[in-house]
């Protein structure tokens, strides 16, 4: 059942990031144009998130997930040097390129030479930063 | 179908939110990316369980499907510069690890939890961003 529903959420969740155009760079520097603004991106966070954080209030009460043993809910990180240094680096990266890690994984299933060469060279900086330093 | 204004982003503002609450009321866990690649790419302390294979299937799958139904939501391969995609995934990989997610860890499902460090690292990297874009353009 698990497997299932990991599956799925994920194909959903990447569908809908095809379909609001997140998977496109265009479209991703076109919402951090200050002269031709294009409002798809928040729209699809807002509209996302209008559904996501009710599930989270649910999701506190209740004592196990339905087809796992319990809840993993993420750490919080440390408001270090390194976090905030780490936080501007992705949005230069992010005003660069126009894609992130989520699509480039859903441009790549459209084998699109674009999310592979985007994923292998994400997954050689994320190297190079484990060996530099833990996070 | 087209005459509704923003129709796609608000359609796939609804698969993301119905994907992520999926993965978090069902298999008790966030959707972040970077976190996910880790796992797939074995790196040291993360572990690599179904779930994770899952999640890329589906994410991948999820690509496939795209590309048949709205292939013009895809980079246009002709029009962009492909050195300028490994460099800008380079540093997103670097940023990444140590601001400790990604747009989906901490823009979706960080906020969408209420989380002050995924908030701050969301308004950070808008700002940065869209500096960057319009210094670009």
């Amino acid at each position: 059942m698990k497997t299932i529903t990991a599956f799925f959420g994920a194909l959903l969740f990447a569908l809908g990031l095809g379909f609001a155009g997140m998977t496109s760079p265009e479209v991703i520097k076109a919402f951090f144009n200050f002269q031709n603004w294009n409002p798809s991106i928040g729209i699809m966070m807002a509209v996302g998130l209008m559904i996501y954080i009710p599930s989270v209030i649910f999701a506190k009460k209740m004592k196990k997930p339905l087809a796992e043993e319990k809840f993993n809910w993420p750490e919080p990180e440390a408001l270090s040097f390194k976090f905030f240094a780490g936080a501007i680096l992705f949005g230069i990266a992010w005003g660069i390129g126009g894609i992130c890690p989520g699509p480039g994984i859903v441009i790549t299933g459209a084998l699109s030479i674009v999310g592979p060469i985007f994923i292998i060279s994400l997954v050689i900086g994320m190297s190079l930063a484990t060996l530099i330093a833990k996070d | 179908m087209e005459s509704i204004p923003y129709l796609y982003p608000i359609l796939g503002g609804v698969l993301i939110g119905l994907g992520a609450s999926l993965l978090l009321l069902a298999n008790g866990k966030s959707l972040g990316f970077t976190g996910i690649l880790k796992s797939i790419f074995r790196f040291p302390g993360k572990k690599l369980r179904l779930f994770q294979v899952m999640v890329l299937a589906g994410t991948l799958v999820g690509g496939v499907i795209i590309g048949f139904i709205k292939p013009e939501s895809l980079p246009d391969v002709g029009n962009i510069n492909l050195p300028l995609v490994a460099l800008a995934g380079f540093l997103m990989g670097i940023g990444s690890h140590f601001a400790g997610g990604c747009t989906s860890t901490h823009g979706f499902c960080g906020t969408g939890r209420g989380d002050k460090d995924s908030i701050i690292a969301v308004i950070i990297f808008m700002i940065t961003a869209a500096i960057t874009v319009n210094l670009m353009s």
